[in-house]
């Protein structure tokens, strides 16, 4: 019996519980409506945010076979990329097969990009003495993490990662300190 | 024939005048006693005699300016000899001088100071990337870095690595392919933010 009185008080409430909820709810939609009418277009600005220097990252097809598909020419920032690969890597041919500028962001995690099956993921722990920046790495392939690494990136001195074996040469990534280009505020839809 | 106490550089002395007064007197007096004296001290005369009437005493220098030079030459060596050491001892002596000076013990302790604190605080340029400590989860992998003088670069190489299959495309077209990786990009097309839809991924969250 205690049961069913209960139960009748939740059922004489319910309507008047319906119909405040709705008038809650009328009312929150109405202001946010308001307030994205009235809120401006949000402004991603990456030059506020804190960096500590920019990479330049390739995944670089070393072999003896030359390839139709690839880029051939090294980066106008590194013209003698090639050359020095032909130091390490026992190849005559050198071909891009991705590559991606990144910046180096001093509180978040930055990801070099040149390829869907490798790439690097880059901790800032700010400038180093004597020049350049130092980095926590790691090397990625798909969803493994290859290596994991501490490094001090210097300038003019390129980081070569000896990847494996792919077709008739080996697989290696290319990463380089770069300087920073000016950037230009971007525009975005507040939604 | 002379006598023994006489002897032939005594005939010689007499003869060139070289005797005093004494030795004179007791000269003559001995060749009035032995004519034997007499006869070696009148045949050296004789052939003095002979000697100045028939060779020349006085010869013309050949080239008096032979002589002068060869003197101003050995002159001029001694003066090279020696000024060389001169100078370095003037010159030691200049430094020693400076260095009695009260204010040279104070410079020296603070140059002494001053390339202590050089040598203590002094470190090591580098100018290469370095790799300090390197993991490869994988046991199969062997992970090698060294810097190569030969190419200026820092390698690490990874052997043991699983080989790509050759069917795999590995080139890299971000507009044309349907990659799983999401790139938010700037307006003049670079990668900001990439993000993997794939489980499993990377995506480049803040932290």
């Amino acid at each position: 019996m205690i049961f069913n009185s209960q139960r009748s008080i939740r059922m004489t409430c319910r309507p008047a519980f319906l119909v405040w909820r709705s008038i809650l709810l009328a009312v929150a939609l109405s202001g946010a409506s308001l307030i994205r009418a009235q809120t401006p277009p949000l402004i991603v600005r990456t030059d506020k945010v804190a960096k500590d220097g920019g990479v330049w990252g390739a995944l670089i097809y070393a072999s003896d076979k030359p390839s139709g598909n690839m880029i051939q020419e090294a980066p106008k920032e590194f013209p003698h990329l090639f050359t020095r690969l032909g130091k390490v890597f026992p190849y005559s041919n050198f071909r891009i097969l991705g590559q991606h500028d990144q910046i180096i962001f001093r509180e978040f995690e930055s990801w070099v990009v040149p390829s869907k099956e490798f790439f690097i993921k880059l901790d800032s722990k700010g400038q180093a003495k004597g020049g350049g920046i130092q980095l926590q790495l790691q090397f990625w392939q798909g969803t493994k993490v290859l290596l994991k690494a501490d490094t001090v990136l210097r300038w003019n001195s390129p980081l070569f990662i000896g990847g494996p074996k792919w077709r008739d040469g080996r697989l290696v990534f290319v990463l380089i300190l770069k300087e920073l280009e000016p950037e230009t505020p971007r525009v975005r839809s507040g939604r | 024939m002379k006598t023994p106490d006489i002897t032939n550089m005594e005939i010689h002395r007499w003869f060139d005048g070289e005797m005093n007064e004494r030795e004179r007197a007791a000269f003559d007096a001995e060749m009035q006693r032995d004519p034997a004296l007499r006869a070696d001290a009148d045949a050296m005369q004789r052939l003095g005699v002979l000697l100045r009437d028939n060779v020349p005493m006085e010869r013309a220098v050949p080239n008096a300016d032979f002589f002068n030079s060869r003197i101003q030459e050995a002159i001029a060596q001694i003066q090279r000899e020696e000024s060389p050491a001169k100078a370095t001892t003037s010159s030691l002596a200049s430094w020693l001088g400076w260095l009695r000076s009260p204010w040279a013990y104070a410079a020296g302790a603070v140059a002494v100071l001053a390339l202590s604190a050089i040598v203590l605080t002094r470190e090591e340029t580098v100018t290469n990337t370095q790799v300090f400590n390197h993991y490869a989860p994988s046991p199969d992998v062997r992970v090698n870095a060294y810097h190569s003088n030969e190419a200026n670069a820092t390698v690490v190489m990874l052997d043991g690595l699983e080989e790509i299959p050759s069917a795999k495309e590995m080139f890299f077209d971000e507009s044309s392919s349907n990659s799983d990786m999401k790139m938010l990009r700037r307006a003049d097309g670079k990668v900001l933010l990439a993000v993997a839809t794939e489980a499993g991924s990377s995506p480049a969250f803040p932290r």
